[in-house]
């Protein structure tokens, strides 16, 4: 079972770590994500030590028998003292955060000192990488060692859930709340690891035995291992699904207004602030579409300013009058008229033909509070408007016109 | 290809090449101005107005205007749809709220764009050409009008890009920014 599932957490924690340092390159002032960091680092390397091939490799090296023991688990009390410092960083002034975490390094020092007496006092005969625990269960030292360890990580875990779990009540963002509600469930299912080792050890004065459960004991520390670490990167994970999900989004909006801002910068090319890269450009660089479309928006409702003088009262009454008969109503019946407003208003512009009274547009009065709102309706007039044909004299009809401001 | 036609793509392709790295340079050069500035989180490039206050020590009024369509002259694509009037003590912030409320916003920013750059236009417009915008403001304390230009004048190309980047700056502080930098957690787990 270690087998099956420590390479799992072992790619798993070591991806986070890697990830954890590209952001840190970022933000290094953020002593939270320093430790979160630090976190996965060591988490990995004790999955990487308890690998049964590295195992008997580390005992070859150092000619200890089963040191990877005691190095794996002096790992995971650095994990745990890391984890809450993080915690500190989240409830505490940085400089009373920073106390505690001075405090709980040596702390871990201390337990990871303790477990080198114990283990060297401990008389290993051979290489045990399957079932150390249950073979020394009845070493009085390794009775104390399990004690000291079991006893710590059950404590650590204990704060965990319980930390993460009260910090999920009051999180700013669901994803967060998610993500601690996992460590919070990771830290409870890992307490059936340490409470079978724990059992192990009484068993063998109180005369049972819990060799039977040693694969789920070893389940319950990886999985709940890694699901508190995946918790801690659920938020990320969420956020950049949203980023990505956000940039298809705006490309396809920049997309489906092409057509539209088209039409108005072939009446009016002095609308656009820059010519536009090619799209299939900008896709295939991965470049953000956020700015462009920003550009494409404020850069149509130019081209509609500058063609108010061509709006005809006659073309928006004939208009409404065919929507409403289609059953048109409210923003849609706006944005249809609008946009028939917009191609009558360009072949005006192209005859040279401006009213004296002009109508307004038929979206004038829209409430469109936001920019979102903006884009939306937008988007429903370019799915309305066909832009008038070419006029064979286009190239040199275009007005030299632009729409700056002073 | 080969012969004159060849040459003037090759020629224009070139020329399109310049432009496009020189506006690629405006860019690079305002989002970094816009980085610096330190801008608080809006909802609205209008709120900027007490961060611009400050900064200059100078009172802003916003002037909003809606075109008159009896007045087909409003109406001209030549008529102004902003401008930013300077007196001794108060910036004049004129705009047209006659498309949208979005679009007012980049017309706002655009003219804050003038004023962070410290533009001061080639030749300060007199009193007769603010387009009938202006009353109750005495001409003779008018120290500063920006004349309407195109894009394709350094100063205008430059504000409508960094009145673009204002706008892009609300867009991006209304993702709760604030809250997350405020937020110890979320500033550990939301990257």
């Amino acid at each position: 079972m270690k087998d099956i599932l420590h390479p799992l957490c072992l790619a798993i924690a070591g991806s986070g770590f890697l990830f954890l340092l590209r952001d840190l390159a970022k933000s290094r002032r953020d002593r939270a994500l320093v430790a979160l960091a630090f976190t996965y680092g060591f988490s990995a390397i004790s999955y990487a030590v308890s690998l049964t091939w590295v195992w008997v490799r580390i005992d070859g090296v150092f000619g200890i028998t089963n040191i990877s023991v005691p190095l794996a688990q002096s790992c995971v009390i650095l994990v745990f003292a890391l984890q809450a410092t993080v915690l500190a960083y989240w409830s505490k002034p940085a400089a009373e955060a920073r106390r505690r975490s001075r405090l709980l390094l040596i702390a871990a020092a201390v337990v990871i000192a303790g477990m080198a007496v114990l283990f060297a006092l401990l008389t290993p005969a051979t290489t045990r990488p399957a079932d150390f625990a249950t073979y020394y269960a009845h070493d009085p030292y390794y009775q104390a060692y399990v004690l000291l360890y079991f006893g710590m990580y059950t404590v650590a875990e204990l704060y965990l859930a319980r930390s993460c779990w009260k910090y999920a009540r009051t999180a700013s963002n669901p994803s967060i709340t998610w993500g601690l509600r996992l460590i919070t469930v990771g830290a409870i299912i890992t307490l059936g690891y340490s409470t079978i080792r724990i059992g192990a050890v009484v068993g063998a004065e109180a005369g049972f035995g819990v060799e039977h459960l040693d694969p789920f004991a070893w389940a319950c520390g990886d999985i709940g291992a890694t699901a508190t670490q995946i918790g801690y990167f659920l938020p990320t994970l969420a956020r950049r699904t949203a980023a990505a999900r956000d940039w298809t989004t705006a490309h396809l909006r920049y997309r489906q207004l092409r057509h539209l801002w088209a039409a108005l910068d072939r009446a009016d090319p002095g609308i656009a602030l820059r010519r536009p890269a090619p799209h299939h450009d900008d896709l295939l660089r991965g470049r953000s579409a956020h700015f462009p479309l920003l550009r494409r928006r404020v850069e149509i409702r130019q081209g509609q300013k500058l063609l108010r003088r061509y709006l005809d009262p006659a073309a928006r009454g004939e208009s409404e009058t065919r929507h409403r008969a289609a059953g048109r109503t409210g923003a849609d019946l706006a944005a249809a008229v609008t946009a028939d407003q917009i191609r009558a208003a360009l072949l005006r512009h192209r005859a040279n033909d401006p009213l004296e009274t002009p109508a307004e547009y038929a979206d004038a009065e829209l409430p469109l509070t936001t920019t979102e709102d903006e884009l939306t309706h937008l988007q429903r007039v370019a799915s309305y408007f066909t832009p008038p044909a070419e006029s064979p004299h286009a190239a040199t009809s275009h007005s030299t016109t632009t729409g700056a401001r002073s | 290809m080969t012969g004159p036609r060849a040459s003037i793509l090759r020629g224009s392709r070139m020329r399109r090449s310049r432009r496009d790295r020189a506006a690629d340079e405006v860019e690079r050069r305002s989002r970094a101005f816009v980085a610096e500035l330190d801008l608080p989180p809006v909802d609205s490039v209008l709120d900027l107005v007490p961060f611009m206050e400050n900064r200059f020590g100078r009172s802003i009024r916003l002037m909003p205007f809606t075109p008159d369509p009896a007045d087909a002259d409003s109406l001209d694509a030549s008529a102004p749809c902003g401008m930013w009037l300077a007196t001794k003590t108060t910036d004049y912030v004129f705009y047209d709220t006659g498309i949208s409320r979005a679009h007012a916003e980049i017309i706002v920013g655009h003219e804050f764009a003038h004023m962070l750059k410290r533009h001061r236009g080639r030749t300060p417009a007199g009193s007769g050409d603010l387009g009938g915008l202006i009353t109750g403001i005495d001409p003779s304390t008018v120290q500063l009008v920006l004349g309407r230009t195109r894009y394709n004048e350094p100063e205008e190309f430059e504000a409508e890009m960094l009145g673009s980047l204002l706008q892009e700056h609300v867009s991006t502080s209304r993702t709760s920014r604030a809250r997350r930098d405020s937020d110890p957690i979320a500033r550990t787990l939301l990257r």
